[in-house]
């Protein structure tokens, strides 16, 4: 088999990091060769050289045999039939499906109008080859999470890509929707495609590759042909020992409703995710897992509880308070304790360090503020004591949180809410782009913090992640809940996702 | 690590020194450009650069007009700063200062026996309160409603000033043959230093201010929170920071600040309001912030730089004949190259290699067509 992709020596800093330290990977013309490792491993960032939307440093790219040269870009890339599925989609809402899948390479008829039959019937061949259940005139913002991937796919695929490169697709589908689109990239191998799967699902990559890459902090640690390896042995490559992320919660449930949320309704920009009337209870000592796949009003529901959105009905209370549409603030003094979803956006103040973010919540209170003046001792003092006690690398207040890996800067918020002891903790993807070794820490931090009888709301599209840690599971679909699952470890993942997509299995 | 590479391009902000730095290399820039336009002219530019500095530095007249230019900048500046730190774009400093500066003309003339101690603070307080009230109106529709301060700010200026016009013309007027105001009572005129010059203790009310404002942003909670909500308002909204509230209370020391900016020109300049006499306030405030990048630690530098300018364009008309409006030109010159934020890092990387930077297809087309 010709190697069609050869990258060697590849180099890449961001202003902080060094993304891609020696960086090595190549491709045969027809398989499937999986890219995996922890988040922040270099695995995207390497496919991103690939495709042109980063420069490398050093190395060396070549593509059939030829060397890319500098200042290499995606125009270039496609030039070479190679296409990328980025993990956020990049498609326009208001747009439909052939017109996001066509734009910018339309086919004319009589020079200015474009040629929606021709390009139609382009398509349809794709979806025709490779059975792909795409409808052209919806509007994209109207479809679902597998259906706006596959319009990817058929997007680099109407480019004329024989090289496609996968980053994270399954990382928003539901089990369903994984095994449909592993259906379709095995009919693409047979037409001699060749795919890039980038994934940390071991499961997946061992059901799917016929090589597996590893990337682990940058560098590259090997190549194994998927015959020769095993899930534990590509786990201990990935992260340089043995991992134990299934943390068993175990909790003393007490009878006192901590959170009681009543036919709460929220607004959104999309239909699909608004709260449409949800209720549910969390008791003290008691984790209630959200699943759901993204975007089916998880968002919204955190961001009502937290006080960030009003709510169009219903109500929320803390401990028998209510704190209905009550500013965050006031929610916070009610008990709310809160890991954001995105901890770049709501969680962390990057222009500050670790200590003053780990003191945001208190600064006006004593010790910290004396005498209407901050006194940096004490916020030190803090700081110390939690970066200790959560384990936050490096161990230094005074660096800046926007130089902290994913893991650190994610404990930072972890240590600052978990230290409130608050009465309700909302985890709101507590792990999600963070590498393993945090995973297991920041779980079994969420778990003990039941310990002092808070309830936790844990809302998670990473159904490992809640099954693990839940001890009960509500399922979030297009902003109802279709269905309450007691998690005593024999948890079905089918069952949950048929839940998660509405009950239907026909996708 | 998913969005797409022209996003993430544009360099974050380091610290404080790299952007001392590029304030450094811009105004190289700057100059170098103003020098080759002065030459084209058929001016000196050496002349006119060697002018520039001994017109606003050397003497008792040039040092005390760059000082007396900087006190004003300098507290405009500083109102400026705080309305951006909360995201709040205030071009409505006009209307506080002019506003302010009517307050403490108008009470300054009335009690000629009260002493001056209890006198001054008397008329700088009611000028920065009719500044700061005044400027508070816009904050407290956008945080109602949400109405866009940069429309509402603006036009306020108008109205502020033509009340302004109004006011001197028929209720306060001197009734002489300009329209202003009666002249100051003794006591609340603030003395001059550096005679001949029009610099007086104002300075140091506008230094005291300042520092006054630097400890609170820097050292109290109230300016944590106020930082905050300008560095992420998101996060400022997630840790429970009543943003509204924040943003009503800075905007209006915000107005204070410009207020008492207008009573010391008055106090200390005019000794009465003189008609439109500060036409343009709002802009030195809004670039001597800008040009630091709202950094109010170096606000002091950007201010005097300014001031300098001004102070200096009148030395370089006097010993070179170049027009003021020169001078001014050669400002704006320096505020683009100092905001253009990736002049330094291309600079750096090499411009050539970015124009450079063309697909393999085009050149491939290219060499096909040549």
């Amino acid at each position: 088999m010709a190697k069609i992709v050869e990258m060697q020596g590849i180099m890449k800093r961001f202003q902080y990091v060094q993304a891609v330290d020696n960086g090595q990977f190549d491709l045969n013309e027809g398989e499937i060769h999986s890219l995996i490792g922890e988040n922040g491993a270099g695995k995207s960032t390497m496919m991103k050289m690939l495709y042109g939307l980063y420069e490398r440093d050093a190395g060396q790219i070549r593509v059939n045999g030829r060397d890319v040269p500098e200042g290499y870009n995606t125009y270039d890339a496609i030039d070479l039939e190679i296409g990328m599925v980025h993990q956020e989609f990049m498609l326009t809402k208001e747009m439909t499906v052939l017109e996001n899948i066509i734009i910018g390479s339309e086919p004319r008829k009589r020079r200015f109008l474009i040629d929606r039959d021709a390009a139609a019937e382009k398509i349809r061949h794709y979806i025709e080859t490779y059975h792909m259940n795409v409808q052209l005139d919806k509007k994209v913002s109207s479809v679902s999470v597998g259906e706006a991937q596959r319009v990817e796919i058929i997007k680099a695929l109407y480019r004329g890509a024989r090289i496609l490169i996968l980053d994270e697709p399954t990382a928003v589908l539901t089990p369903q929707e994984s095994e449909k689109l592993f259906e379709i990239l095995s009919m693409m191998k047979k037409d001699g495609r060749s795919i890039v799967f980038i994934s940390h699902k071991l499961k997946e990559v061992m059901q799917i590759s016929d090589r597996v890459t590893v990337m682990r902090a940058g560098r590259y640690i090997g190549t194994v042909s998927k015959n020769d390896a095993s899930i534990p042995e590509l786990a201990k490559m990935m992260v340089g020992r043995e991992v134990f992320c299934d943390i068993k919660h175990q909790s003393a449930i007490t009878s006192e409703v901590v959170l009681k949320v009543t036919d709460l309704a929220a607004p959104s920009e999309r239909e699909l995710s608004k709260l449409k009337g949800i209720s549910f209870e969390v008791h003290g000592g008691e984790i209630l897992g959200v699943a759901g796949v993204d975007g089916n009003g998880q968002s919204e529901l955190a961001s009502v509880l937290a006080g960030f959105t009003k709510a169009d009905g219903g109500q929320i209370t803390i401990c028998g308070t209510d704190i209905t549409n009550r500013r965050p603030g006031q929610v916070r003094a009610a008990g709310l304790t809160h890991i954001p979803e995105d901890r770049n956006i709501h969680g962390l103040n990057k222009a500050l360090d670790i200590k003053y973010n780990l003191a945001a919540y208190e600064i006006g209170d004593k010790p910290y503020t004396t005498g209407g003046m901050i006194r940096e001792s004490a916020v030190i003092e803090n700081a110390n004591r939690r970066i200790k006690k959560f384990d936050i690398r490096p161990a230094n207040g005074d660096v800046m949180v926007a130089s902290l890996s994913g893991g650190n800067a994610q404990k930072v918020i972890v240590a600052r809410e978990l230290d409130l002891n608050g009465k309700v903790l909302l985890a709101n993807q507590p792990t999600r782009g963070v590498d393993i070794g945090s995973v297991e820490s920041i779980r079994s931090l969420i778990s003990s913090a039941t310990d002092s009888g808070a309830g936790v709301l844990l809302i998670s599209a990473d159904l490992d992640e809640i099954l693990s840690l839940a001890d009960r599971i509500i399922v979030l679909y297009e902003g109802r809940i279709t269905g309450e699952i007691i998690n005593d470890g024999n948890v079905d993942e089918m069952e949950l996702g048929l839940l998660m997509t509405g009950g239907k299995a026909d996708e | 690590m998913s969005s797409p590479a022209v996003l993430r391009r544009r360099k974050t902000k380091a610290g404080d020194n790299s952007y001392v730095i590029r304030f450094l290399f811009a105004l190289a820039c700057a100059f170098v450009i103003a020098g080759v336009i002065a030459a084209l002219f058929g001016y000196n530019p050496f002349e006119m650069l060697l002018n520039l500095f001994r017109g606003s530095l050397v003497g008792k007249l040039n040092f005390g007009t760059t000082l007396e230019k900087f006190t004003t900048i300098l507290l405009l500046g500083t109102a400026f700063n705080l309305g951006a730190k909360v995201g709040f774009f205030n071009l409505g400093l006009e209307g506080s200062l002019y506003l302010g500066a009517l307050t403490y003309a108008v009470i300054g003339y009335q009690f000629p026996n009260l002493p001056g101690y209890i006198y001054i603070p008397l008329c700088v307080v009611s000028a920065m309160l009719v500044g700061g009230l005044w400027g508070v109106l816009p904050a407290v529709l956008k945080a109602k409603w949400n109405v866009n301060e940069i429309c509402v700010t603006l036009l306020l200026n108008y109205v502020a000033t033509y009340f302004c016009t109004y006011a001197i013309y028929y209720v306060w007027s001197a009734k002489t043959s300009i329209p202003q105001t009666p002249q100051l009572c003794e006591q609340v005129q603030l003395p001059k230093i550096l005679m001949p010059s029009r610099a007086n203790v104002g300075l140091f009310i506008a230094a005291a201010v300042f520092l006054l404002i630097v400890f609170i942003i820097y050292r109290t909670p109230i300016g944590y929170r106020t930082k905050a909500i300008g560095q992420n308002p998101r996060f400022a909204e997630y840790i429970g920071i009543d943003q509204k509230r924040t943003m009503i209370l800075t905007v209006l020391a915000s107005g204070m600040v410009a207020g008492l900016a207008g009573g010391m020109e008055v106090a200390g300049l005019y000794g009465r309001f003189v008609d439109e006499f500060a036409t343009g306030a709002t802009f030195n405030g809004l670039l001597a912030s800008r040009l630091v990048a709202n950094n109010l630690l170096l606000l002091p530098v950007s201010s005097f730089a300014l001031a300098m300018l001004q102070a200096g364009a009148y030395g370089v008309e006097r010993a070179c004949g170049i027009s003021r409006a020169f001078i001014d030109c050669f400002t704006a010159v320096i505020i683009m190259m100092v905001t253009m934020d990736g002049l330094y890092d291309s600079f750096r990387k090499g411009i050539f290699k970015i124009i450079g930077r063309t697909s393999m297809r085009q050149r491939k087309e290219e060499s096909a067509n040549g």
